[in-house]
């Protein structure tokens, strides 16, 4: 029972849907495409409609709305904080309230809800995408869409080969650092007490041994790749196949569908 | 100092769905100056015992007691009584970090808030207590020592804030055989000379039934057996009951027990128990 | 040619720009053939950690040679050949795992071999089975026991089907479960045909082995079988390598003249053994 039992890796949630059975690649795309189109989206009933997108598919996927919402946890501040900034400095249009030199038009508070919802929707889609796909299909998905640009001197399987041993060593190194903490703080660390200053102090203590860990792991973990003939990217085949399916082009379709109905709305409507 | 566990039980995790009861109502006490042995299986809740004592974690109820104090108590400034706890986690020399030995050493003794003179007399009392010359190794960087040397640093460190009770958790893990024996010799040592009272946790019954006046065996985190060593290793078959062995001498004797010879169990020295098999031997002949 | 790995006069010196060279081994020469069991002991410090790194070319010998299978491990060109051949197991559970899952990571050496898709999977499946841990196929590391992770090692090591498989220290960081769990599938693969490194510090581990090489300061002490050490006792007071429990029991019990037979490897076969000869007086 220890730390890694209880922080959980980024927030994918193991699933059956339909959505979570799709190839990384065709959700990778998607959500970068729904991105992009977002930022063509400039009524408030373009982005009601895809929030209205967005719902739909997170209830397809039987994950609890809760989890999508919690996502935006990690950044209400930043979303406060644009609000804020556009509402009290923006020059267009009319003033409604004054107070001293705090100044609030109508346009723009209204620029203040739209630059706020659109931060909002674009945190909802990346967290849409790692609700129902795991770290490693990510990082399994990346390597194989961006590994053409091998031929660009650019080592894709390198860098995703880093990304995975770094998700394999989270939970041990959290497990690492909770003894760490632990056996300084029974030294008398002040990392439980005291205040900032003498914490980061005490940080010290827990910084180095685990540097000094992870170097070490570093290169053990080296010696017994090559042990059992790792060379880089060249030449390496998968024991997994990732094939994409005819439920990856319609949900390819019905995604650019959904994008371009969006975009649609948007010049038809009116506010 | 005397150690008391009240009621002791601790749930990892509560109310979510990896509940686990690591420690269930266990209550013990630790006289000053005892030697006990503390063995289980992995899980049986060792560790988390161990961290309950000296006040790493709070138990979900019951008490510990240090000489009467209670250490739960919210009111009571925990951080300086758990210190005189002291607790040496398995491979402690992975939390070396200073640039020196003495510096590495001196943490305890200056997050103590005590003198510079005192904190430099604790270090080289500490360096001489674990046998390591001051002179030699006062100035060395730690990542440049040996793994033995290494992990008497890391004891020095927790010696150094001079606790009245010292539990060591697997101290002998990863050693080879003389390092195993020179990190005993030193405990064993400790114990006599500055009367501390020892706690050790460790899996393997020959190293405990050498060192340890009382045995207390956890399972599934209650108290499954406990008292003295002769009498705790003396049944292969309660033991087997807690997921332990006997240590290698009692283990053959009582083999022998069962294919009908009239032995003692627990017998730990190896001519002991050589003299009584013979004796049986040739009892058997004439 | 017999398949075997020959170790000619190999010395081994860590580069020191500073000091005078310091020698963790020299002039050793050894032969492991297929199928032995062979341990290498000794204390800390005595250069076994560094003998095994030269039978798979991850380190080179300054001087002298080391041939697999009549392979020069110097020649860059059979690296690949000579590491599939020879496969590692290591002292740290952890550092050696890379897959997020077990099979992933079992598949890891094949992958880098470049094998095909299908036969990786039939060989990861083979491997498990072959060392009990299929059941663990989807976990990840960190839930398994020290003594499960070892095993998986073994098994990656196993599925790139090596003549050799040398093991460093494999369960001095594990409790006795899973050395016990470990040691047993060691003997397994032995029992299979594949010859068996063993470096260890435990004398209890080196009385499995058939032949045993004592490791002191670099040089070889001994090299015999493991009923030929538990005589010689000068030299394993030098080594301090004290003798487990049992062989020294049974040793005085010879001495107290109890006909038992020379070489005891378990502490089981004394009690059969004993129990045997009271029954035949």
């Amino acid at each position: 029972m220890a730390l890694s039992d209880v922080v959980t890796l980024g927030q994918y949630i193991p699933g059956d849907s339909l959505l979570h059975r799709l190839d990384p690649r065709t959700k990778f795309l998607a959500a970068t495409a729904l991105t992009i189109l977002l930022f063509f989206v400039t009524k408030v009933t373009g982005y009601l409609f895809f929030l209205a997108i967005l719902l739909a598919v997170v209830t397809a996927s039987g994950i609890p709305l809760r989890f999508l919402l919690r996502g935006l946890r990690p950044i209400l501040f930043l979303i406060l904080f644009t609000f804020i900034v556009q509402a009290l400095f923006s020059q267009e249009g009319n003033i409604i309230l004054q107070w001293g030199f705090l100044v609030i038009r109508d346009e723009g508070l209204w620029k203040a809800f739209f630059m706020s919802f659109r931060l909002t929707l674009l945190v909802l889609v990346t967290t849409l995408l790692t609700l129902v796909t795991s770290p490693i299909d990510l990082t399994d998905g990346l390597d194989r869409l961006f590994s053409f640009l091998h031929v660009f001197r650019i080592p894709v399987h390198e860098i995703a080969m880093m990304m995975t041993i770094a998700l394999r060593f989270i939970p041990t190194l959290l497990d690492e650092t909770d003894t760490i903490v632990k056996a300084q703080i029974s030294r008398g660390a002040p990392l439980d007490r005291g205040n900032i200053f003498r914490r980061l102090r005490g940080f010290v203590a827990v910084l180095i041994p685990l540097f000094v860990s992870a170097f070490r792991r570093a290169d053990e973990l080296a010696q017994a790749m090559e042990a059992r003939c790792y060379r880089g990217g060249e030449g390496r085949t998968r024991m997994r196949s990732m094939v994409l399916h005819w439920t990856d082009l319609w949900a390819a379709l019905g995604a650019l569908a959904l994008g371009l109905a969006a975009l649609a709305f948007n010049w038809l409507a009116v506010p | 100092m005397r150690i008391e566990a009240e009621h002791l039980t601790y749930i990892y995790g509560p109310g979510l769905p990896w509940e686990k009861r690591a420690l269930d109502d266990v209550s013990l006490q630790f006289e000053e100056g005892e030697f006990v042995g503390l063995v289980g299986e992995t899980g049986s809740g060792k560790s988390t015992l161990v961290q309950l004592l000296n006040g790493l974690l709070r138990p979900t109820s019951g008490r510990v007691l240090l000489d009467g104090v209670d250490l739960t108590d919210k009111k009571a400034p925990i951080w300086k009584a758990r210190l005189q706890v002291g607790l040496v986690f398995q491979f402690p020399e992975s939390q070396l970090f200073a640039e020196t030995v003495a510096e590495d050493i001196a943490f305890g003794p200056r997050n103590l808030g005590l003198s510079r003179q005192e904190v430099a007399k604790r270090v080289e009392e500490s360096l001489l207590k674990v046998g390591l010359e001051p002179a030699r190794f006062r100035q060395r960087s730690p990542f440049t020592l040996s793994g033995g040397e290494k992990r008497l640093v890391a004891i020095a460190g927790i010696l150094a804030m001079e606790p009245r009770v010292l539990i060591v958790d697997e101290v002998t893990a990863g050693l080879d055989p003389r390092g195993k024996r020179d990190i005993l010799t030193r405990i064993k040592l400790l114990h006599r000379n500055e009367r501390v009272t020892v706690i050790m946790v460790s899996h393997d019954m020959d190293e405990i039934a050498s060192l340890v006046e009382r045995v207390v065996v956890l399972k599934g985190g209650r108290i499954c057996r406990q008292g003295l060593t002769r009498e705790v290793f003396s049944d292969e078959e309660s033991l087997a009951g807690c997921g332990i062995q006997l240590p290698t001498i009692p283990h053959i004797l009582s083999s022998l027990v069962k294919a009908g010879w009239s032995l003692p169990v627990s017998i730990f020295d190896v001519r002991e128990a050589a003299r009584l098999i013979a004796q049986e031997y040739h009892d058997g002949i004439i | 040619m017999t398949p075997k790995i020959v170790l000619e006069g190999v010395s081994y010196c860590y580069p020191d720009p500073s000091a005078s060279p310091v020698y963790a081994l020299s002039s050793l020469t050894l032969e492991v053939k297929a199928g032995d069991f062979l341990c290498i002991l000794g204390p800390n410090g005595s250069g076994k950690s560094t003998l095994g790194r030269l039978f798979n070319a991850l380190l080179l010998p300054t001087e002298g040679s080391v041939q697999v299978d009549g392979m020069d491990t110097r020649n860059t060109a059979l690296l690949w050949t000579i590491r599939t051949r020879v496969g590692m197991v290591f002292q740290n559970p952890d550092n050696q795992i890379v897959g997020t899952i077990v099979e992933e990571d079992i598949a890891f050496g094949l992958e880098n071999l470049g094998i095909p898709p299908i036969e990786i999977r039939a060989r990861v499946d083979w491997a498990m089975d072959k060392v009990g841990i299929s059941s663990y196929a989807k976990h990840p590391p960190n839930l398994l026991s020290g003594g499960q992770k070892q095993r998986v090692a073994i098994a990656g090591v196993l599925a790139m089907k090596p003549s050799y498989i040398v093991l460093d220290e494999p369960t001095s960081l594990l409790d006795p479960n899973g050395r016990e769990e470990v040691l047993r599938t060691i003997q397994e693969l032995h029992g299979e045909g594949i010859a068996v490194v063993l470096i260890t510090h435990r004398m209890e581990e080196a009385m499995l082995a058939s032949r045993l090489l004592v490791l002191e300061k670099g040089e070889a002490a001994f090299l015999g079988d493991p009923a030929q050490l538990v005589e010689e006792d000068e030299l394993r007071r030098h080594a301090h390598l004290d003798l487990p429990p049992a062989i020294r029991l049974a040793q005085l019990l010879r001495e107290g003249g109890i006909p038992l037979p020379s070489f005891l490897s378990r502490p089981e076969e004394l009690t059969r053994t004993l129990c045997a000869l009271k029954r035949n007086t």
